[in-house]
């Protein structure tokens, strides 16, 4: 009965160990698999074929060269690019993003985040902008390759850090908005995710751009639920 | 009480405390990870059925009108004009106008009293190649396929993707057509005609005009 209980102890403290070991080799998750956070220079190519949910999808040509200008919103709104109180929230829930200007909202549309609540919620800070980079993915019949993808915007915060590769990005590869989609970042139209890639901070100067102490990036909030009040900051309702 | 069993109790109480602890520790970490999940590709998403498809407001007694959507890049503006016919019939005409502002006739029809047609937030193929449009009647919503060039369907001026639908006899009711997983497949969500909860997701391929089940929901 003593040696049971001996072996029943062993057992269970080889099982512990095991599974400590495991906990703390487990490998933090990135957005995209492959491409990770490996390369953060602008990455394009010319007549790149992309493949996604096994089809192969032409990507665009993106042109370096056009200046970045903020684009007119609707009948009436422009984005400001001037305000030092931007603020962005993404409701998983309607699947929604918001953009604020203090308590001001002045822009909103569909996005897709990640299915099976792959997207982080929490407060967040975009650290770095790229015109154009490369996210890959998967395998099997969810491998993913999107070359070009436009209008990059990484975000982080102390428990998602920077290596994880979560952002919100331009999408040219589904148009399903509304509904998650991705593997973790933030879909959004091309058109939309170019407004607010030329809103949002740091400035965009380059087709790469880091946040900095003089140009922080925007603040992100995700949240499961967003309550939006008339003439103030909406409620996080988590 | 032996000096070897009193060694053993000893090395089991030991033993039994550290594996409480380890446990206790990875019981800690696991919860205070951030909120992420990863779990089996088949089991349905854990946020409810969000689906709020906002679309271009449904005229319901549309007169002389005109809604549009862009593709989401932004090269090209599929506009559908409505026009009230003396006989209190809405007759509607889609356009579609490409960068170089190029506008272009894709098709006109006259709406059954009753009815109304909207475009979805997602009516873009992500080629551009073709777009949707959702005809909403008294008993149900027809979902049209139309060519983006204007081009026809073999004979046919559009796909009406309800009527595939119903032609593959699949056993659920369906919900809605909420947009594009790729540039040749429609999104399908279902109900289960007993209790009306979620059925399976659906890909509507636009090739073989074919339904094909997912194991996994959109």
């Amino acid at each position: 009965m003593k040696q049971k209980a001996l072996f029943f102890s062993i057992f269970l403290f080889a099982l512990s160990v095991t599974t400590l070991v495991f906990t703390l080799n487990k490998e933090e998750k990135c957005a995209n698999s492959i491409t990770c956070i490996d390369d953060l220079s602008t990455s394009l190519e010319v007549d790149a074929q992309a493949t996604y949910m096994g089809t192969t999808i032409t990507a665009p040509n993106i042109n370096l060269n056009s200046n970045p200008v903020a684009n007119v919103l609707g009948e009436s709104s422009t984005l400001d690019e001037t305000s030092d109180e931007k603020h962005l929230y993404v409701d998983l829930d309607k699947q929604t993003i918001y953009a604020f200007n203090g308590d001001e909202k002045i822009f909103e549309t569909l996005i897709s985040t990640g299915k099976w609540g792959w997207t982080p919620t929490g407060d967040f800070k975009i650290w770095i902008k790229i015109r154009s980079t490369k996210m890959s993915g998967g395998s099997g019949a969810s491998y993913y390759y999107l070359p070009n993808v436009p209008y990059v915007m990484f975000f982080y915060n102390n428990e998602i850090p920077k290596s994880r590769g979560y952002g919100l990005h331009g999408t040219y590869w589904h148009n399903n908005f509304g509904h998650e989609m991705s593997h973790g970042c933030v879909n959004l139209r091309t058109t939309d995710a170019e407004t607010i890639y030329n809103w949002a901070s740091p400035t965009s100067v380059k087709s790469t751009t880091h946040a900095t102490t003089a140009d922080p990036g925007t603040n992100l909030t995700i949240c499961n639920r967003i309550e939006l009040q008339e003439g103030s900051k909406p409620i996080c309702l988590n | 009480m032996s000096k070897l069993d009193k060694d053993n109790n000893l090395l089991i109480i030991i033993l039994l405390t550290l594996s409480f602890l380890i446990l206790a520790y990875v019981m800690y970490q696991s919860t205070s990870q951030p909120t992420t999940q990863n779990t089996s590709l088949f089991e349905t998403s854990k946020l409810p059925d969000l689906a709020p498809n906002p679309t271009s407001t449904p005229i319901s007694k549309p007169k002389n009108s005109s809604m549009s959507q862009p593709s989401p890049e932004g090269a090209m503006m599929l506009t559908i004009k409505t026009k009230e016919n003396s006989d209190g019939k809405t007759a509607y005409t889609i356009f579609v106008k490409s960068k170089d502002l190029v506008e272009t006739e894709i098709y006109k029809d006259t709406l059954n009293t009753g009815s109304s047609v909207d475009i979805p937030f997602n009516t873009w193929s992500p080629n551009n190649q073709h777009f949707f449009i959702k005809v909403s009647g008294k008993n149900k919503d027809n979902y049209l396929v139309f060519k983006a060039s204007g081009e026809k369907f073999d004979e046919f001026d559009y796909i009406n993707a309800t009527d595939k639908y119903v032609e593959d006899e699949i056993p659920y009711n369906l919900g809605q057509i909420t947009g594009w997983a790729a540039p040749y497949l429609l999104i399908a969500q279902t109900t289960k005609p007993e209790n009306n909860e979620e059925g399976p997701s659906y890909w509507f391929e636009i090739p073989s005009q074919k339904y094909i089940q997912l194991y996994t929901r959109f």
